[in-house]
Order: structure tokens, then C-alpha cells, then sequence
């Protein structure tokens, strides 16, 4: 097992040394993965990737305390420094071709939202894969997903404020846990994030996104408000209605419910029209 | 019987699921075939009763598609042979040819590629799988434009 992390104060590691991401611990929590915690990493992605490179497939997953080059969506970089969040990128094997993968988002969200639930807090998730708590972003999803001979390898990488520093700057209002009160320690909320995974990841490894339909309908943000959906070919606009078998967002638009597999999904404002 | 109706269940489940219009699996001398849709139906289309009748079914907008299934057959015309190697989407969704938007493309026509080049990303609900490609050669096609919705198989690019 990969122990990367540096004991020593140095400028990279201070503002983690009051809630310190430790390895060893998160392990106990979560015997399932292998665990890597690094001081400061490119992307915890990027990372991941490497593992793959080397051969180890096996399940894992890739913590920073901080990150240069954090991903977003889009190419948009994910701002993560010090101690202020949970970064974090689960390597996943799977016996699903590429094509049956689709879903994983969500079902990655559904898990982040157990586990927070876990500490009290109640976040809802935004279609298909941001966290939000009262109607703020708390955190993010990004999954890659690589075809393999023996199916695909799920790379789900996951963003989470915790304590940001005042005054930092994202491209969207942001909330993070420690505005409820002082947040868990962050090597339990990891353990904890990381055993839901295993069992939402493998419930979807069995049957897919079918069986999560109910626990969607608990946890979605959008359904029955009016919503805009941004996409490559302009905009829609209508009633979001919950997701259908696949995950895919359902939308009352013109008397007519079309589902969509792609796009920024966003409240209207009622007078937005 | 040694396929036995929970391996057949399973099946229907993992058909169910994906969108696949038609399953054949052979194991020694038996064989299944499940399919579910008439013939070149849009892949994309899902058959999910939905409480609202779509009354008509549009012009398929961005990536979204009807609720409901087209019960007509709509014929799609015959694929074009293509001198080269095509490379394929593995999966329905939406195709991208940058990284992000404005940054340089992975590919241009004329372009040699190594294999294990990123050739371009298809995304669907934010899982993004990078299209690597298996062959060296040059870009002589791109068959999609950057946002465009592709369907599983749909041919992206072909190498020479």
C-alpha cells in the first residue's frame, strides 16, 4: 500500500495540519481500495491515470491534501488548496462494457449524498452530478471512463468544499460543510465517502441505474421546478421531471416529456422566461 | 438447460439498461436473442411510458429525444464506405473535439497520429471516456463536428 503522505509542516501541508488526511486511517475505514494521500498532486485524476499506466487496476483510490491543476468540468481547473476540501479520485474496475457505464455519475452523486447524510448534512444532487447544499455547489463529480478488455476502468473524481478560505472565487455561488458548523474530520468523511462507493458502485455493477431511481427522487434538486438546459445546440427550457430508467433528465416541454443526456442543467427564475 | 432463466433475466436487465436494440448471445449450442425494437429505430430512443403522450415526435433537439418511442420505422440510409481505418463511438453521447471549450483541437485533417492519441471525448451525464486511438496513421475524415450528438457505433474518424 502507496503512503505518500509528508508529516512535516511545510507550505503545502499547514493548512492540513489541524485535519490531516491520514492514510492509514482512511484504510481502516475502507479496507476495500488500496489508499494513496499525497501532500500536493497535479489532479488526483491525473494520478489515477498513472496508477493504470503502471498496471494496478486493482481498486483504489487517490487523495491530495491540495492540487495544482484540479479538473472541473470542461476543462475548467477546480480550485483545491490546502486542507480546505476533499479531493479525491476512485479508480474502478468493472466488468460493464463502456456502454453500460452510463449513469455512473449519478449513482456516484447518490453516494457522496449517503455519506454525507452520515454527518447530518442533507445535500441534494443537481442533474446529473453536482452536489449542492441550500442551493449552492458543495462540491462536483467527474468521471472518466476508459474502455478495457475485460470491460471498462471507472476513474470517478470527486471535489468537496470543506472550509475554503473566505474570499476564494468559483465560477458559481459555493457553499462548503463547515458553514453548518465545524466540519468532520476529513479522513472520516473520506472513509465514509469511500465506503459508500463500494456498495453504490456495486449495486450499479449488478443492475445498473434501474434499482437507484427512488433514491434519485430523494435526493434531486430540480425535480418539478422550471429548468434551463444548456447544451451544444442552444438552450431548453421547460419542467424538470426526475430522470428516467437510464438517468437521463426528464423534461416537460411544450406539453411534450424529452429526455436528455447532455447539457448544463440550471433553475429558471419564475420570471426568466 | 444450461442457460438457464436467471442468465436469461440477467440479460434482459443489462439490455434493459443499455441501448441496445438487439443482444445475441451463443453458448455452445444455444443460443439467445433478445430484441426489443423494430429494426433501425433511432438507438437513442427510449421505449419508458411516460404520463405525458408525446403527440408528435420532433426534430430530435441537442441530445434529447422523445419520451416516448417512435412506433414508425424511420429508414437510415446505408453507411458510407470509408477507405481506412473508422474509428467508432463506444457509447451514446455527446462528441467533443477539444478539451475545453477554445483550446487548440486534439485532431486536424492530415494529422499523423501515434497510437494511444487522444482523438477526441465523448460525454454522456458527465462521464467523459476519452477515444484513444489504436492505430497509427494520418486523419484523412472527422465525421463529427465538436457537440454533436453521436449514437454507439457511429463512425468519428477515419485513419489512413
Amino acid at each position: 500500500m502507496a503512503f505518500a503522505y509528508f508529516p512535516f509542516p511545510t507550505e503545502a501541508t499547514r493548512g492540513a495540519m489541524s485535519d490531516p488526511l491520514d492514510a492509514a486511517r482512511i484504510a481502516a475505514l475502507c479496507p476495500t481500495f488500496e489508499i494513496e494521500v499525497h501532500a500536493r498532486l497535479d489532479s488526483t485524476q491525473e494520478r489515477a491515470r498513472g496508477r493504470l499506466r503502471e498496471g494496478r487496476r486493482e481498486p483504489a483510490a487517490v487523495f491530495a491534501d491540495s492540487q495544482s491543476a484540479g479538473r472541473g468540468q470542461h476543462g475548467r481547473v477546480w480550485q483545491s488548496p490546502p486542507g480546505a476540501g476533499l479531493y479525491c479520485t476512485v479508480l474502478w474496475p468493472s466488468a460493464r462494457p463502456l456502454l453500460a457505464q452510463v449513469g455512473a455519475s449519478l449513482v456516484a452523486g447518490l453516494a457522496v449524498r449517503a455519506a454525507l447524510t452520515g454527518f447530518g448534512v442533507d445535500a441534494r444532487l443537481k442533474w446529473p452530478n453536482d452536489v449542492w447544499l441550500r442551493g449552492r455547489k458543495l462540491g462536483g463529480i467527474l468521471i472518466e471512463a476508459l474502455g478495457t478488455d475485460a470491460g471498462s476502468t471507472l476513474l470517478v473524481g470527486i471535489g468537496l468544499n470543506v472550509a475554503l478560505p473566505a474570499g476564494t472565487v468559483i465560477d458559481q455561488p459555493w457553499v462548503d460543510l463547515a458553514a453548518l458548523g465545524p466540519p468532520p474530520p476529513r479522513a472520516l468523511l473520506a472513509g465514509a465517502l469511500l465506503r459508500r462507493l463500494h456498495e453504490h458502485l456495486t449495486r450499479f455493477e449488478h443492475s445498473g441505474f434501474a434499482g437507484f431511481e427512488e433514491e434519485w427522487a430523494a435526493a434531486d434538486a430540480l425535480a418539478g421546478r422550471p429548468v434551463r438546459l444548456r447544451g451544444a445546440g442552444g438552450d431548453e427550457t421547460g419542467q424538470a421531471l426526475g430522470v428516467d430508467a437510464l438517468g437521463r433528465l426528464r423534461i416537460l416541454q411544450d406539453g411534450r416529456v424529452l429526455v436528455y443526456a447532455a447539457g448544463e442543467a440550471s433553475i429558471r427564475e419564475t420570471d426568466d422566461v | 438447460m444450461a442457460m438457464d432463466i436467471r442468465k436469461i433475466k440477467k440479460l434482459i436487465e443489462l439490455l434493459e439498461e443499455s441501448n441496445l436494440a438487439e443482444l445475441e448471445i451463443r453458448e455452445g449450442e444455444e443460443t439467445v436473442r433478445l430484441s426489443r425494437w423494430p429494426k433501425n429505430l433511432p438507438v437513442a430512443t427510449t421505449p419508458m411510458p411516460s404520463p405525458i403522450q408525446a403527440q408528435v415526435v420532433p426534430a430530435v433537439p441537442m441530445a434529447g429525444v422523445p419520451a416516448t418511442a417512435d412506433p414508425a420505422p424511420t429508414g437510415k440510409p446505408a453507411e458510407p464506405q470509408y477507405e481506412g481505418q473508422v474509428v467508432r463511438s463506444p457509447m451514446v453521447g455527446t462528441y467533443y473535439g477539444a478539451s475545453a471549450p477554445g483550446a487548440a483541437p486534439f485532431i486536424k485533417i492530415g494529422q499523423q497520429i501515434k497510437v494511444g492519441d487522444t482523438l477526441g471525448i465523448i460525454e454522456a451525464m458527465k462521464m467523459f471516456n476519452p477515444i484513444e486511438s489504436e492505430v497509427a496513421g494520418t486523419i484523412v475524415k472527422i465525421l463529427v463536428e465538436n457537440g454533436q450528438p453521436v449514437e454507439f457505433d457511429e463512425p468519428l474518424v477515419v485513419v489512413q
